[in-house]
């Protein structure tokens, strides 16, 4: 079951005060995978966003026609760790996929189009939220930059 | 044209009024550059956001010791596109730094703490303007995902060894096949090198397969349509070619 306490400690909820975390609240439930469930795959439509609320989830970058490596996973999350954020921003296509990497999971799930209705109706609530969403999205930009920089400024250093 | 204007023109003021442009265009200055100048620095503390209204702007990261070029870029925007997001994320500090890269560029730079403020008295005003730029940063990640920025943790490396010897085994039409193979494919995640040597001479031309958690796989001998098969079995597939692969001496 989720409740307010758990709600208000996830990063994106936590500037919420206690009204709007029961607004919120209205959108979300809870869902249990077990060990290995994709919780969504790169590069469909993005739905919703989701919360870990017990276990592990690795997001990786698939390569199609082969499994996930969860030994090359692009991040691994545990509990409050938010993911699914393509589905708040366009074009709301996941940008990689989601698996359940503990023996279950239970992660919180929030449909993107019903918290978008939301931050329409309070846009209070939809400037904290999206202001905590640009945050991740430019967490994970840096992460890609960095490696990208590093690869690429190496092979400028390294020609003769 | 005004600042007032040129706000009312960019496509993250869209849907704000004529009213609430007024209250932004006090935080605003405009700025002019020439090529090649730089607008910000990467590390510095990100004090603006910044609206191009005209010519290009390169974001490049730095390389210790080494000028600015264009080697480095990793994004380019123009007119109408929005810099600087860094200032609404801690640590508030630019990421890249930011070149003029057309002959000349302007660009209306506002002052975050100017913003945040005026977004605290008017949340609908901030809910747009931070959707805006959340939609930008993640239009900037998918391009770079798949631009220059193969995703690290996925790339499928294949090197062809193209030193002098292996050339003379005919290394280039290996990597020709190579290469329209990679094309046809139409994936993103394999990246083609020219490699040197690796001391297999008269086994020439060599080919290494590096697939993501796996062992590199070094072929020997390559032809034209054994690279085309090995592509098919290997990289797409994730088989390895035994019969091809490199005999130890």
């Amino acid at each position: 079951m989720i409740d307010l306490e758990f709600l208000g400690r996830i990063e994106i909820f936590e500037s919420l005060g206690y009204s709007q975390l029961k607004a919120v609240l209205e959108s979300c439930e809870e869902v249990e995978y077990s060990s290995g469930d994709r919780i969504f795959e790169m590069g469909k439509e993005a739905g919703a966003v989701y919360a870990v609320m017990d276990g592990e989830v690795t997001l990786n970058w698939e390569i199609p026609g082969r499994s996930a490596m969860p030994e090359k996973a692009v991040s691994t999350l545990g509990k409050y760790a938010t993911f699914g954020w393509s589905s708040l921003v366009p074009p709301k296509v996941y940008s990689l996929s989601a698996t359940c990497a503990s023996d279950k999971c239970r992660v919180l799930k929030a449909e993107g189009k019903k918290l978008l209705d939301l931050f329409e109706k309070d846009q209070e609530v939809g400037y904290k939220v999206m202001s905590h969403i640009l945050a991740l999205v430019s967490g994970r930009f840096l992460a890609l930059q960095e490696e990208v920089a590093r690869r690429q400024g190496s092979d400028i250093m390294n020609r003769w | 044209m005004s600042v007032l204007e040129k706000l009312q023109e960019a496509e993250i003021f869209k849907g704000m009024s004529q009213e609430q442009l007024q209250k932004v265009e006090p935080g605003c200055e405009e700025r002019f550059y020439t090529a090649e100048e730089r607008l910000f620095a990467e590390g510095e503390d990100a004090g603006h956001f910044w609206l191009i209204t005209s010519g290009r702007v390169d974001l490049r990261f730095d390389l210790p010791g080494r000028p600015s070029s264009p080697e480095s870029t990793l994004l380019t925007v123009g007119q109408g596109e929005v810099l600087g997001w860094s200032s609404f994320v801690p640590p508030f500090q630019y990421k890249l730094s930011a070149y003029c890269v057309s002959g000349s560029c302007s660009v209306v730079c506002v002052r975050n703490e100017f913003l945040k403020d005026l977004f605290l008295r008017e949340p609908g005003m901030g809910y747009r303007f931070i959707s805006y730029l959340a939609g930008v940063a993640s239009m900037h990640y998918s391009k770079l995902q798949h631009s220059g920025g193969e995703m690290p943790a996925a790339v499928v490396d294949v090197t062809v060894h193209m030193a002098t010897c292996g050339i003379a085994a005919g290394a280039r039409e290996v990597m020709l096949a190579l290469t329209d193979e990679v094309g046809r494919s139409d994936r993103l995640d394999i990246r083609v090198n020219s490699g040197r040597c690796i001391g297999h001479c008269r086994r020439e031309p060599n080919v290494t397969v590096a697939v993501p958690g796996e062992e590199p796989v070094i072929y020997e001998k390559m032809t034209a349509d054994k690279m085309r098969e090995v592509f098919n079995k290997h990289v797409l597939a994730g088989q390895v070619v035994s019969e091809y692969v490199l005999q130890k001496d």
